[in-house]
């Protein structure tokens, strides 16, 4: 036991100040991969941002295409735009390789060039330093020259970093083998090694070096970038109020109705945000949402016994018989002396619409600190999954049928700011003011109801 | 206040600032490199990766603790990570030679010479007795920083030791022919 402490003690008092000079050469080969990473940084967010933009423009060019379907319009110059823009981030990526390439070349060539007169350097440098006894530091440990050659060799075949440790370890494996046979060691193995470090035989030792080249180097690029890869996943169920409205002129429901005043009511909706951070400043998210919409179109009046008058876009139930008429409608029926007041009841009608939202949005981080500021633009899908249309009046609320110029599928285009409230580093609190612009809702010509919805979407945001 | 506004234009990127960082630290880290290296030119290596990682987690830095220690942990990761997953591989060592007790410090045995018996040993164990003997951690934070057991940890440290016991003996031995009685 005292013999162990003899020795720790040795090499502990040995080393209590041991310190040597970096080698000279060794700040500019910092200085170079310092200048060198922000080009790096740039490649993959060009490709990044091409590629969240390739997915907005698939999703546009999907909705155009199922908008356009009646015309059967397809914009090719889209298509090509989008073909020639990979190609273009194609060309730059190539580039900026090729560009990398090159200088990680001179920066070896010229690693290696300083190497020879490094070593004469810490051999001066060390004569000077006679106090701690420094003398040929380099140069007495005589792997290091088997290592200046083989990294010469590396360099003329391949220059990464990966082949660099490769060879390394693999001028290693054999030195410790070379070591092994030239030092007259004991080659029985001993009863008493413990198997637990030496699982694998020699064999597939040497085997997996590429392997272990692969993993060091995963290893290493995981120890760079250790904060991006956190937190890169976020959930978030939310709930927002909708304030249903239109941009265009008209009632959805039958051109009669145009003139009629009309309003959207404020409905809920609620579903799942799911996101992925892929850089410091984007994500990309979708999820699912339910959303209901109501929309009310004022004074018109219900008219029984007067035959049924159905509305333009409505199928009205078989049990509904009565007509919806406008106020003119009403006047010229008034007019014609048929009308019995006492079976005319003044009403509201009452459009209600149910989605599901399938959303794929960009969130680009504008300030990130306890208070975070994104801004989000995206795209919707819509599937209808509820179409009812009711009247309202002092009897209470009738069901007339379903409006039947609605299409299943319709889409938006969405803008939000998102303000995020950092409550801890796995929860945050979200609030996001949110417009959407719904188009393909009805079919073509039946309407110039241009539907929009402004929400104030808020949610726990979950990172993991 | 110096160290901490270095620290802080560092943060900011600021090239003269890295620079001046690494004439302050670079040859303590390297020294630190050299110990953990099996040569010259991967110290090298090892203390360019390690400024290198210094420099793009400065940021994390939030001065809690010593500034100093931050970066030597982050240069022995350096050196760790480029073993890490490795088996060692030389086998056979000294296992049977008898090792007398010595009171090695009194011995005249130069300094680069032990940093070679050290730079010499196998990987694994020269990780280990580095930072177990040198650095002054446990075999528990050894076994979770290079990923193996305890149990292999304090193994591999009693065969370092031995494989350098053999060494210095050996280097006495060549250094005083006459005093065979080391090995007795």
């Amino acid at each position: 036991m005292s013999d162990e402490h003899n020795i720790d003690r040795l090499f502990q008092e040995s080393f209590k100040d041991f310190e040597v000079d970096a080698p000279k050469n060794a700040w500019s080969g910092i200085e170079k991969r310092l200048a060198q990473k922000p080009k790096r940084r740039i490649v993959p967010l060009w490709l990044k941002l091409g590629g969240a933009a390739a997915v907005v423009a698939i999703l546009i060019m999907a909705g155009s295409q199922w908008f356009l379907n009646s015309t059967q319009l397809i914009d090719n110059s889209i298509v090509d735009k989008t073909e020639e823009n990979i190609q273009n981030s194609n060309n730059n990526n190539q580039t900026t390789n090729s560009i990398v390439t090159t200088n990680s070349n001179e920066e070896n060539a010229q690693t290696n060039t300083n190497f020879s007169s490094e070593n004469e350097n810490a051999v001066n440098n060390s004569t000077n330093n006679s106090s701690q006894n420094l003398n040929n530091l380099a140069l007495s440990n005589s792997s290091s020259v088997d290592n200046i050659s083989s990294k010469n060799n590396t360099n003329k075949t391949k220059n990464s970093k990966t082949n660099a440790y490769n060879n390394s370890l693999f001028n290693e494996a054999l030195a410790n083998t070379a070591e092994v046979f030239s030092k007259d060691l004991i080659q029985q193995p001993n009863p008493n090694i413990e198997t637990s470090s030496f699982k694998n035989p020699k064999i597939s030792q040497k085997k997996s070096l590429v392997e272990v080249a692969e993993n060091l180097k995963n290893e290493k690029d995981k120890f760079e970038k250790p904060k991006q890869e956190k937190n890169s996943w976020f959930i978030k169920p939310q709930v927002s109020p909708i304030f249903y409205g239109n941009l265009g002129n008209g009632s959805a429901v039958d051109p009669n109705l145009a003139q009629n005043d009309g309003q959207g009511q404020v409905n809920m909706s609620y579903g799942i945000n799911v996101a992925y951070q892929i850089n410091e400043k984007i994500k990309l998210r979708t999820g699912v949402n339910r959303v209901n919409l109501n929309y009310t179109t004022n004074d018109v009046f219900l008219v029984q016994n007067q035959g049924v008058t159905t509305l333009n876009n409505v199928s009205t139930n078989p049990d509904f018989v009565a007509s919806i008429l406008n106020e003119q409608q009403l006047q010229n029926l008034s007019a014609n002396g048929t009308l019995n007041r006492s079976e005319t009841l003044s009403s509201e009608l009452q459009q209600e619409l149910g989605y599901i939202e399938i959303p794929m949005e960009i969130e680009y981080n504008i300030l990130n600190k306890k208070i975070g500021v994104n801004l989000i633009g995206g795209a919707s899908t819509f599937l209808l999954n509820n179409n009812n249309l009711d009247v309202k009046n002092s009897n209470g609320t009738t069901s007339i049928g379903e409006a039947n110029n609605l299409n299943d599928l319709s889409f938006s285009t969405n803008f939000a700011i998102g303000l995020d409230y950092n409550i801890s580093k796995r929860l945050m609190f979200n609030l996001e003011p949110t417009f959407k612009y719904q188009f393909n809702t009805f079919q073509g010509g039946t309407t110039n109801f241009q539907p929009y919805f402004l929400g104030i979407y808020s949610g726990v945001v979950f990172k993991f | 206040m110096k160290l901490k506004k270095l620290i802080k234009q560092c943060q900011n990127k600021e090239l003269k600032a890295q620079k001046a960082l690494y004439e302050l630290y670079s040859s303590k880290l390297f020294s630190l490199c050299l110990k953990y290296s099996k040569n010259y030119a991967e110290a090298q290596d090892n203390l360019q990766d390690a400024f290198i990682s210094i420099y793009e987690n400065i940021h994390q830095f939030k001065h809690k603790g010593s500034f100093e220690g931050w970066m030597k942990r982050i240069a022995i990761n350096t050196a760790l990570q480029r073993y890490r997953n490795q088996k060692v591989f030389s086998l056979n060592y000294e296992e049977n030679i008898i090792q007398p007790e010595n009171d090695y410090v009194e011995n005249n045995i130069s300094l680069q010479e032990l940093l070679k018996c050290i730079q010499e040993l196998p990987n694994r164990y020269r990780m280990v007795f580095n930072l177990y003997v040198l650095d002054g951690y446990s075999h528990k934070e050894i076994a979770e920083m290079m990923e193996i057991s305890e149990g292999t940890s304090k193994s591999n440290l009693a065969r370092g030791r031995k494989i350098l016991k053999h060494k210095v003996n050996t280097i006495l031995d060549k250094e005083n022919p006459n005093k065979t009685a080391y090995n007795l």
